[in-house]
């Protein structure tokens, strides 16, 4: 009895284990991902746009820009976040926007983990200029965030803009 | 025993009445061998004979039996009883046979001979008794050859004296003469069988010769028939139109019969056509002809559909009187109906001959061979006509077929360029699509272009907008102080020193007695602390990193108010805490 009970929960762990790894790896989630992180984008961009000095500010305290490209960087960096996230919003070119996104938040992610080291008393400046010092915990969040973009960069298939006009076109011939 | 008397041999010692007798004899014998020389027939010579005999020895009854190859022996008899004769005439019969059927006693027989026998028996074994009649005194059997032999018996003087030697040697040469008369007659009737039979064979010969020329010229004729048939056969052959061969073989059947007109009418019930043919002088008009009479005349020779294609039912003649109502003015002398089948048929008619002579049997016979020879050219001519449809058929169809095969041709290049369209088209989709799943710099150049293209014109129209040099840039430079050489200010007391980072910055790490004053809150942090500062004191300045020249800006805020002692020193914290100064806190 035990034993058979014992391969009822084995079984039962099994069928968990595969439910939840379809779960995970289903282009359902990747989309829901999708949707979340490219609208966090738009989102961080919105304000940070419309106070380019703010955001400079923040960039110059993280240290590692050179000062002659802090301007520069807080004036089109909340743009390219914004045409960033609408583009995976929306799907189109979503695998390059994808790995674009990437790249950003790795960059975020590796300043923050200096400066964090190096214990600066400063902001995170990720969506306004406001809010908690940056620790361990906001290393953590973008931690979170980046595996959230490599998931959709594997599984991320649903609704693209451009795919969907292409599908229609594979279906015709 | 054969007794051979010359009858000069006689008695030697002859009185002269003997001798007298003899010469009489001798005349006799002379005039008798005239006489029967010029007998030809062996009845006479024999009947003569006989009574020459009879004159001679002087004697009542005589008696000559004459055996040849016929059947019956010659019997003569004078004299003799009838009933006696009778016997020895059916004896004489019987002997005949039995002599003739031996062949051994036919050949002990020597030729011309003559001998006498007795009367009352049997001279020799061979010798068969005949049933000589009562007074027969003397006999003679003489020889001539093997197919001719016979007796001659005498019967008693008239004046009872026997035979004397003399009579008998006289009889005896009498009978040779007998025998060279029978031979000559005989040779005299051989030439003259002869002569007859060469006479009836000169006639036969003549005959066969008259015979022999009819047959020449029958064969001629033929020989011109067969000639007419092959030329018919051959020319007919080469003709494969319907009304051409028609005309042909009218003009070929004129010419071989000699005849004045002739028409032929062809009848096709299948196509409804009538094809005729008119030769000579007066033809008809072939409108104006009863064409359902024929018809009925010509179907009337046909009692059922299978005499239509029967060899002889195909080629008949037609009797003159059935056509005489048909055809007006002088008739057709010879008509022939024929028929191909069922549904074509037709007749061939001719007039009188241009020579004398009417149509024999055999020019009957030929026209219809001719005919019959016409009819495989005819059928041959219906065939060609097949065929030519057909070809005609096949070959709009073999038109329409090369057309098919060149629309289809066209069809399949129309075909070929889509599906080489389609394959570029799905290449194209195929190469889109396998476009979206790749990550191409193009993208990143894409988004970075996009991006700056919108944020930097938005930057330079905002209200918020910032200038993408740094602010330090546009300031004059400042006078620069080493950092040994501020400490030494600091310590002798000659100078103030301004920390120009953010207050979080100062808060964490800063020179011992420093001042903040931020650049963002310098109005603010200024007349809190400087107001009351003399505009003489020297202001060492600091604070900078790789992003930020807090110092500079500071130091420019500071001369604009006044302040004209202001130094900016570049190593900051790091280089004092390397130089061992004391740091706060």
């Amino acid at each position: 009895m035990e034993s058979a009970g014992a391969i009822g929960i084995a079984m039962n762990i099994k069928a968990f284990y595969n439910l939840s790894l379809r779960v995970l790896t289903s282009k359902e989630l990747a989309f829901i991902l999708r949707l979340y992180i490219g609208g966090l984008f738009v989102f961080a961009s919105l304000y940070k746009m419309n106070h380019a000095a703010e955001f400079a500010e923040s960039i110059a305290n993280y240290q590692l820009v050179p000062y002659w490209a802090v301007n520069v960087l807080a004036v089109t960096m909340p743009w390219l976040e914004l045409v960033c996230g609408l583009m995976l919003v929306i799907g189109f070119r979503a695998k390059s926007v994808t790995v674009m996104i990437g790249v950003m938040m790795a960059m975020f992610t590796v300043a923050l983990v200096i400066n964090v080291i190096w214990e600066t008393p400063i902001g995170c400046g990720c969506f306004s200029t406001s809010g908690d010092l940056i620790g361990w915990h906001t290393v953590l969040r973008d931690v979170i965030w980046l595996a959230m973009i490599i998931h959709i960069y594997y599984f991320d298939r649903m609704l693209h803009l451009e795919n969907r006009f292409m599908s229609m076109l594979q279906k015709i011939q | 025993m054969t007794i051979t008397k010359n009858p000069l041999s006689a008695e030697p010692h002859s009185s002269l009445r003997e001798l007298e007798y003899k010469s009489y004899q001798l005349g006799l014998l002379n005039e008798y061998l005239r006489e029967l020389t010029f007998l030809e027939k062996k009845q006479e010579i024999l009947e003569q004979f006989l009574l020459m005999c009879m004159g001679a020895v002087g004697t009542g009854k005589s008696l000559l039996l004459a055996f040849d190859q016929a059947e019956k022996p010659a019997l003569y008899s004078r004299g003799f009883a009838e009933s006696q004769i009778q016997v020895l005439r059916e004896q004489a019969l019987k002997w005949r046979q039995k002599h003739f059927s031996r062949e051994d006693i036919q050949k002990d027989l020597i030729p011309k001979q003559v001998l006498e026998i007795s009367a009352h028996q049997s001279s020799t074994g061979h010798e068969t008794h005949l049933p000589w009649p009562d007074k027969t005194d003397y006999i003679v059997r003489w020889n001539l050859d093997a197919g001719c032999c016979g007796f001659l018996a005498l019967g008693t003087k008239l004046d009872g004296t026997p035979y004397s030697d003399l009579d008998r040697d006289f009889l005896l040469q009498l009978v040779e003469i007998l025998m060279d008369s029978l031979q000559l007659a005989g040779s005299r009737a051989e030439v003259d069988k002869l002569n007859n039979e060469l006479t009836q064979k000169n006639k036969e010969l003549i005959q066969a010769l008259n015979q022999a020329e009819k047959s020449r010229e029958n064969l001629d004729r033929q020989v011109f028939h067969f000639k007419a048939l092959s030329d018919t056969s051959r020319e007919l052959s080469a003709i494969l139109e319907n009304d051409k061969l028609l005309d042909a073989f009218m003009l070929m059947v004129l010419g071989v019969m000699s005849s004045r007109r002739g028409c032929l009418i062809f009848y096709d019930e299948q196509s409804d056509k009538i094809l005729s043919s008119f030769r000579g002088q007066e033809t008809y008009d072939p409108a104006s002809l009863p064409h359902s009479q024929i018809k009925d005349l010509i179907v009337s020779l046909y009692p059922s559909d299978d005499h239509y294609t029967k060899p002889e039912h195909r080629v008949q003649h037609v009797k003159n009187g059935q056509l005489q109502s048909i055809f007006p003015g002088p008739g057709l002398e010879m008509v022939v109906a024929f028929s191909l089948d069922r549904d074509r048929f037709g007749i061939i008619g001719v007039s009188s001959r241009l020579v004398e002579e009417g149509y024999s049997d055999q020019e009957k016979e030929l026209l219809i061979s001719l005919t019959h020879n016409f009819l495989p050219a005819l059928a041959n001519a219906y065939s060609f006509e097949t065929i030519q449809d057909l070809n005609l058929d096949l070959g709009q169809r073999n038109f329409e077929l090369s057309r098919t095969i060149e629309e289809l041709k066209k069809s399949h290049e129309t075909i070929n360029i889509l599906q080489k369209a389609r394959n570029r088209v799905r290449d194209l989709i195929h190469m889109e699509a396998s476009r979206l799943e790749i990550v191409r710099v193009w993208d990143f150049v894409l988004i970075i272009v996009v991006t700056l293209l919108i944020s930097l014109p938005y930057n330079s129209s905002s209200p918020g907008g910032i200038s993408l040099a740094p602010a330090v840039w546009s300031l004059p430079d400042p006078e620069m102080i080493e950092t040994a050489e501020a400490a030494a200010k600091l310590e002798s007391g000659s100078a103030v020193i301004v920390d120009a980072r953010p207050n979080e910055f100062f808060q964490q790490e800063r020179i011992r007695d420093a001042i903040n004053l931020p650049a963002i809150l310098f109005d603010f942090m200024y007349m809190m602390h400087f107001a009351g500062l003399d505009p003489e004191k020297e202001i060492i300045v600091y604070g900078r990193n790789i992003s930020r020249r807090y110092d500079e800006q500071v130091a420019f805020e500071l001369r604009q108010r006044g302040h004209e002692q202001v130094l900016v020193m570049p190593g900051g914290v790091k280089e004092w805490k390397a130089q061992g100064l004391s740091v706060s806190p």
